[in-house]
């Protein structure tokens, strides 16, 4: 329970952070068949899909570093279908990650947007 | 936006024309290379867009497809590297489609988008000669190989910054100038041999073991074991040349040309003359 709290901590505080760089958010926690995207926002005409992954600690590497190959095909299929529904399969698009540390439930230690994270 | 950029691939010690077909679309940013390609040209996209960035070129995420044209031909190597890399480009509208047009481009990306040397310049260069086409472009480390060639231009280039700035007109590249084989010119001489001389075996046979092996001839006469005075040195030194040059030339032409369709000539460092 504890990791989803915090994890929906992160995705606020992510979302928040985005809005501040001048990302507009149109979706959050957007599902489909193939599984769920934490973020969907524009900045200026492209369209972007956040993957956020929320940590308490750093020990065990950043948290952007766990997107795996799976998950990024999962991110990939739900980002077409969202896409499809919406006609926006020419759309240029991008994938950024937002990886936020916490040092406990009230203070993050870092927040941090890395652009064009990956490719499909 | 398609763009079309020219490249050469080489097969046995010939050389096809491969043309590099490149279409940017937007959509989720991908970047796939078709057209039976080995790894080392799939690899060529993290060598690409490590160099066009750090070229200071944007490099867009979208969707791009690159084809290498003809389908059915096996192509191998890192020699398209540049080729996509400028068709990227073009496709993007960074360089106009038309300036490229008619020129072919062979060279193999560093990730600082330098041009390394690529093997098999000599047989893509003696099959452009004379095929009408604007000019050859390759990386500076294979302008020896390209220089034995006659009857094409070839422009030896630094890095991608430096093709780029060529094509838009914005910087000069001397074509590279065709020179001789060897130290000593090897200019092939008059049209005159050995078939004018009569007798003289051990001497005409002395000369030809010395033009195979390169080394220097001296030719005298003595008295004492019944020499005569004007007993055909100069005539037969005349005609020895004709075993350098032309003949000897075209020969290690030929022979360069095999060895380089699989690697990179080595040269003297001195007087930068492949050996």
């Amino acid at each position: 329970m504890r990791n989803r709290e915090l994890g929906d901590l992160g995705e606020d505080l992510a979302a928040r952070y985005l809005t501040a760089q001048g990302y507009i958010i149109l979706a959050r926690k957007f599902r489909c068949r193939s599984g769920e995207v934490d973020i969907i926002a524009l900045d200026k005409e492209v369209l972007v899909f956040v993957e956020v992954r929320s940590r308490s600690d750093e020990e065990h590497g950043m948290p952007c570093e766990t997107i795996n190959r799976e998950k990024r095909r999962h991110i990939r299929r739900v980002a077409l279908a969202y896409q499809a529904r919406h006609g926006l399969l020419d759309r240029d698009s991008r994938f950024d990650c937002v990886s936020v540390v916490f040092i406990d439930e009230s203070r993050i230690k870092s927040i941090e947007l890395i652009k064009d994270a990956f490719w499909s | 936006m398609l763009a079309k950029i020219e490249s050469r691939s080489v097969l046995g010690i010939e050389s096809r024309k491969v043309d590099v077909e490149v279409d940017i679309a937007g959509g989720l940013p991908s970047f796939t290379i078709v057209g039976l390609a080995d790894t080392a040209v799939k690899e060529s996209r993290d060598r690409v867009i490590s160099a066009l960035k750090n070229s200071g070129f944007k490099f867009p995420p979208k969707r791009i497809t690159i084809n290498l044209a003809p389908a059915d031909l096996r192509k191998e190597g890192a020699s398209y590297d540049l080729a996509i890399a400028l068709g990227i480009l073009a496709a993007n509208g960074e360089l106009g489609q038309e300036i490229a047009e008619g020129m072919v481009f062979c060279g193999e990306l560093s990730l600082d988008g330098r041009l390394r040397p690529i093997s098999g310049v000599l047989p893509i260069a003696m099959g452009l000669a004379g095929s009408g086409v604007k000019g050859l472009v390759i990386p500076r480390g294979n302008s020896r190989e390209a220089g034995l060639v006659r009857g094409l231009r070839v422009y030896a280039a630094v890095c991608l910054r430096e093709t780029v700035e060529f094509l838009k007109g914005n910087a000069g590249i001397e074509p590279v100038s065709a020179e001789g084989l060897c130290a000593d010119g090897a200019t092939p001489g008059p049209d005159i041999d050995f078939s004018d001389v009569k007798g003289q075996w051990h001497v005409k046979r002395g000369l030809e073991v010395a033009a195979a092996g390169g080394h220097n001839v001296l030719t005298m006469w003595t008295q004492c074991d019944g020499g005569v005075r004007s007993g055909g040195k100069s005539s037969l030194n005349i005609r020895k040349n004709v075993l350098r040059g032309k003949s000897v030339r075209s020969k290690i032409l030929s022979l360069q040309r095999i060895l380089n369709s699989v690697f990179i000539l080595p040269y003297k460092k001195k007087t930068n003359d492949i050996i």
